[in-house]
């Protein structure tokens, strides 16, 4: 049982991925806020965004500075990953992020931190001004390393298995009714003795 | 099952050729790499010489063709160059090869080239450069510090020495055995050992010297020449007893370089101006001095002992008798093209009134040259481009427009008021095309009556071989560069890593026109380690009012430069020098003259622009994004190039993961000029899946090396979001990746199944299409991609691999890989679908069109695109589209080129060969006349019934 609740506790370590941002090419950077990431039990991730800032600082940073490019980093260590959006955009889209994460197989390395505004809430507004009930929110899709497979031969070996068997047992049992199995074969045979003994009726007549 | 495979089958087509197709739609050259040493051999009805050369081949061609009588390809040393190059010794009937930087001794039939025996030396390299002698009955190799007599009867190993360690050595056999000699430079020392027929060792000596530099030695005879602090020495090794001496004399001018020569004991010194032949018994006396600057000199000895010396200098050839020191051939011209590459080797074939020989260019050109020394005249006999071996990357082109094609253009891009003056445009422009069908008409007609000629006399296999001669010469000769009906008719621009940029129709794959850049020119190194001199195409022939242009970006001394050329004739445009230069590239968009800018970014992330951009460009300009991933350490980062301050502005980073222990097997980005046609696949439930068809989408193969793992990684290059990233264990090199359309082929070993499988990912969007128009990458997904993946087993080693390209994208693709035993084998994509169902349902069956799983990709010998047509050594495999949807070009090469088409859909949009016009003419007419005079009997019936 404790080795059971030790395994669901290993199982359900969760990453935390701490996000800055910044608008002068890191000059300087604030933190936006945290994704954490989390393991199912089926091996799928699923993260969630935690902003730590208020939603008014981030919009008025953004619109003072329209002509930047909005970055967002997180740091492991010895590892950066970088991504970046349009101010503008980001405004349009009330301040929703849309996050993709890329882990590897480890489920404990970010290969790629990707942001896009979110354009399920973008408005349409290009005049890059803080949208009415703007708020930072963030949508987080995270993409594990799958293992690519290699040639199914098992399958293949089953499937001449069954197709062996098959044949040597016959087909499969086929409960059609004798007529329902071969009526191609009885349809002409019947036409044909109906025509000739018309056939032979007609010469009869003649005669 | 089997009934599965048959269907399969059909469905796939056959692609194979008829026989009197053969070399219809395809040609091959065969090459043998650039000579290092050559050697004569007049035994027997044919004059040959026997070449070895850079690319680990031994050769005999014949003298009177250039054409090759026998090759022996040996190992594959891929992209890398040899350490040391193949050396060969020969006595009348046997030669000893030593391939593979001494790996390796075989000894082959000098007149057919067969196979005698061989003898594995090493594993390892040789550190010092092999040497091989031959007597009457035993090779002598000189490699690994050792020295190894093999028995030229079957390359049985007779005895074996130990050298001391040398960084140079040679030997020579005279009465008693061989005289062996090795030299070292971090000792100064050079030492001498006498070794009998039986392998025992009568002498061993240790000189110490002055200095010692391999560089500058040369073996003659029995003498070991050197020169080093201003002075000639000379060692002679065959010298009796213990005191071995040195002989040395000053010279006044520095000696660049002392080479040997073949009648012994004299040797040719090369000082900044002349060429000096030495008498080392004589004590170094003058024998004779070139009266002119060459590039290369050779001596040669007649029958009757005398002797002869020729140099090379230019397009200029000139020959001495030394005894008599007369002048025999004085600079005479033997080639009109004045670019020529500098010679760096010349042989004498000798000969009374017409003397033959052999120059070899730096840029591994191989020039017969015959000479008639009464009337002093020299002409070019044959010529091998030998620097095709080493293509540095290749480009299929357009061919420009016709000349009537160029004026219907102009005729429409014309807008003219005056109706008069179009009228007479028109008239011009008619009359004009049909003095072109006329002059053509005689042509045609001139041939025939030529043909017919040839086939009152000769035989038939004469007629055959002259039809297909002038099948030839029509294509090459005769007609001029410009584009044909379907567009089939391509230029090929290679650049050779020997220094040259060819350019080759593809019709026959004669040589249109070729350009010496610099034998000391380098490449580009790319992250996968492969040297490239790549070519970009800035503007295509597309345009018939500006000449196309081509840039070669290439190396000399560190220093990047960029050669503007006009590919049709090869006539430089603008030459540009570039510092420091990471990354060479064109700009995605044209500007008003259809030109695609060159941009080059340097290690500060400076971006410099050729030719620059107008103010009007820039502002039209769409957002230009770069990436760059860093060797050193595995970052890959974007950048946005800004055209206003032409600096990069970091986008994105990312690190590629477990850099330390990988290695990048493969970058593939798309070409812009890619078509998809097709935007999903239909399921057998007649749902569609919609492609991710991302034109900005970028596959890294990342090669892990401790724990063996394949990753691969698909990022888009805009974003730098990892869209899709996939990890297979137990994989190891080689590996081969093509990037296509919304899919990946990979091709691997693995250490689990310890063969070479074939994988395919691909990947789609789903069941709802999200970029319907266009593609944008700084849109999110809305999901994530639907991957489809499997790989199947494939039963041969795999050496390069390449993917089909049509027009439209319409026909299948079909990925093209060369396996190691020289064919080129054709995978349909059909074939190579993650999407095969491992059953077929009753609802597939009925659909048609579904091929089931199977675990083994089926190889068949009728599918070998270049049926029994071997090529060796493929570096790499170039495909072009061409006007028919149906066709898609290829050219292959390496040690050989091959060119020839694929049609992976089959010949949809052509009439067959065997296509019977006549017949359907025939046919067209009879009914034509039957209905004719069917209603004339109506007609008469009609009128009969009527007076009835």
């Amino acid at each position: 049982m404790i080795f059971l609740l030790a395994l669901l506790c290993v199982a359900a370590a969760d990453l935390t991925l701490p996000i800055e941002y910044s608008l002068d090419d890191w000059q300087t950077s604030a933190t936006l806020g945290n994704i954490v990431v989390r393991e199912a039990y089926n091996g799928n991730f699923t993260g969630t965004f935690k902003p730590s800032l208020e939603s008014n600082v981030l919009g008025n940073a953004l619109q003072n500075a329209p002509k930047s490019i909005y970055r967002i980093r997180t740091q492991q260590p010895e590892v950066t990953a970088s991504s970046s959006a349009k101010p503008c955009a980001l405004l349009d889209a009330k301040l929703v992020h849309s996050f993709w994460v890329s882990l590897d197989q480890s489920g404990k390395f970010v290969q790629s931190l990707t942001v896009f505004p979110d354009t399920a809430f973008a408005t349409g507004d290009t005049s890059c001004k803080l949208q009415p009930k703007s708020s930072l929110a963030g949508i987080v899709q995270i993409v594990g390393t799958e293992q690519l497979k290699s040639p199914d031969t098992q399958s293949f070996i089953e499937k001449m298995e069954k197709e062996r068997r098959a044949r040597q047992h016959g087909a499969e049992t086929d409960n059609r009714s004798f007529l329902a199995k071969y009526w191609m074969y009885i349809v002409p045979v019947v036409i044909f003795m109906a025509i000739s003994s018309m056939g032979q009726q007609q010469e009869g007549g003649a005669q | 099952m089997k009934i599965h495979l048959l269907l399969a089958g059909l469905a796939i087509g056959a692609s194979a050729l008829y026989e009197d197709q053969v070399g219809k739609f395809d040609w091959r050259q065969q090459y043998v790499g650039c000579p290092t040493q050559v050697q004569i051999d007049r035994r027997g009805k044919l004059d040959r010489y026997i070449v070895s050369t850079a690319e680990n081949v031994v050769a005999s061609l014949s003298m009177n063709t250039g054409d090759i009588v026998w090759r022996k390809v040996q190992e594959d040393v891929g992209n890398k160059e040899l350490k040391h190059p193949l050396v060969f010794s020969g006595q009348k009937n046997v030669i000893c090869s030593l391939s593979e930087s001494g790996k390796m001794v075989r000894l082959w039939a000098k007149r057919d080239g067969g196979f005698v025996g061989q003898q594995l030396l090493g594993t390892v390299e040789s550190s010092h450069a092999p040497f091989v002698t031959t007597t009457a009955d035993t090779c002598l190799v000189l490699s690994h510090n050792r020295a190894i007599a093999l028995s030229l009867k079957d390359a049985s190993k007779l005895w074996e020495v130990e050298l001391r360690k040398s960084d140079w050595v040679a030997a020579r056999a005279f009465d008693g055995g061989f005289a062996i000699v090795g030299g070292l430079k971090e000792n100064n020392e050079v030492h001498v050992k006498w070794v009998d027929t039986k392998g025992m060792q009568t002498l061993n000596k240790i000189l110490d010297v002055n200095s010692f530099n391999p560089q500058k030695v040369a073996f003659t005879g029995s003498h070991l020449v050197g020169f080093w602090d201003s002075t000639v020495y000379a060692l002679n090794i065959l010298s009796d007893g213990p005191d071995i001496k040195i002989e040395a004399k000053g010279v006044e001018e520095t000696v660049f370089e002392t080479f040997a020569l073949t009648s012994e004991n004299f040797v040719a010194i090369r000082t900044k101006s002349r060429v000096h032949i030495l008498d080392v018994i004589k004590g170094f006396s003058k024998v004779f001095s070139l009266p002119s600057e060459a590039e290369a000199v050779s001596e040669y000895v007649n029958k009757e002992g005398k002797r002869f010396l020729a140099s090379v200098h230019g397009n200029r050839l000139s020959l001495y008798h030394v005894d008599g020191d007369k002048e025999l051939l004085k600079d005479v011209v033997f080639d009109s093209e004045l670019k020529r590459a500098p010679a760096k080797q010349l042989i004498i074939g000798g000969g009374d009134k017409e003397w033959e020989f052999l120059v070899i260019g730096a840029d591994c050109r191989t020039d017969h040259v015959v000479a008639d020394i009464t009337v002093k005249k020299a002409a070019l006999e044959w010529t091998r481009e030998e620097g095709l071996t080493r293509i540095g990357s290749v480009e299929l082109l357009d061919l420009p427009l016709s000349e009537s094609q160029a004026a219907i253009e102009t005729e429409f891009a014309v807008d003219e008021k005056n109706i008069l003056a179009s009228f007479a445009h028109r008239i011009f422009s008619q009359l004009d095309q049909f003095k072109k069908l006329i002059a053509r008409s005689a042509d045609m007609a001139l041939e025939l009556a030529l043909n017919m000629k040839q086939m009152k006399s000769g035989s038939f296999s004469d007629l055959l071989n002259s039809v297909r001669q002038s099948a030839r010469k029509s294509h090459s000769g005769g007609q001029p560069l410009e584009r044909d009906v379907f567009n089939l008719r391509k230029l090929i621009v290679a650049t050779s890593l020997g220094g040259s940029i060819y350019a080759l129709d593809n019709q026959d794959g004669a040589v249109v026109w070729r350009r010496y850049i610099g034998a000391d020119i380098q490449g580009f190194e790319t992250i996968e380690g492969k040297t490239k001199i790549p070519i970009l195409v800035q503007r295509t022939t597309a345009f018939y009012n500006f000449d196309a242009q081509i840039v070669v970006a290439y190396k000399r001394n560190g220093i990047g430069h960029l050669l503007f050329l006009n590919p049709v004739n090869g006539k430089e445009v603008d030459h540009q020098t570039v510092d420091n230069a990471r990354r060479i590239d064109l700009l995605p968009f044209v500007d008003g003259d259809h030109l695609h800018h060159v941009i080059t970014v340097d290690r500060t992330n400076q971006v410099s622009i050729y030719p620059k951009l107008s103010a009007d460009a820039i502002e039209k300009a769409p957002p230009v994004h770069l990436f760059d991933v860093n060797g050193v350490n595995g970052k890959v980062t974007g950048y946005k190039l800004d055209l206003t301050t032409n600096r990069l502005t970091e986008t994105w980073a990312h690190q590629l993961p477990h850099w330390e222990d990988s290695t990048v097997v493969a970058i593939a980005g798309k070409p812009a000029s890619e078509r998809t046609h097709s935007q999903g696949r239909v399921l057998a439930d007649r749902s569609v899946l919609y492609k991710y068809v991302n034109p900005n989408l970028i596959a890294v193969g990342l090669l892990a090396k401790s724990a063996p793992q394949l990753n691969i990684h698909l990022f888009d290059s805009v974003t730098g979001q990892i869209v899709h990233s996939a990890r297979l264990p137990k994989v190891t090199a080689p590996v081969y990746m093509v990037h296509c359309e919304n899919w990946v082929a990979y091709a691997y070993w693995t250490e689990k199944g310890r063969r070479t499988e074939i994988g395919i990912l691909e990947l789609f969007e789903g069941d709802e299409q999200q970029h319907v128009e266009t593609f944008d990458s700084e849109e999110p997904l809305k999901r994530p991609l639907h991957v489809e993946q499997a790989s199947f087993i494939f039963s041969q080693g795999i050496s390069s691999m390449a993917v089909t390209e049509t027009e439209q994208g319409a026909s299948n693709r079909a990925i093209l890989v060369s396996l190691p035993f020289g064919n080129i084998f054709e995978v349909n994509r059909r074939i190579l679908d993650p999407l095969r169902p491992m059953e077929l349902t009753p609802e597939m069956r009925e659909e048609g069109g579904f091929i089931p799983y199977m675990p083994e990709i089926p190889i068949a010998t009728e599918e070998m695109l270049n049926y029994n047509q071997t090529v060796h050594h493929v570096n790499g495999i170039k495909t072009a589209p061409s006007g028919l949807e149906s066709t898609s070009l290829v050219f292959v090469y390496g040690l050989d080129l091959f060119y020839t088409r694929a049609t992976p859909s089959g010949n949809f949009d052509v009439l067959k060969d065997d296509f019977d016009h006549i017949l359907i003419c025939i046919v067209l007419a009879a009914l034509f006349i039957g209905s004719y005079v069917c209603r004339k009997l109506a007609r008469n019936k009609a009128l009969q019934q009527q007076w009835a």
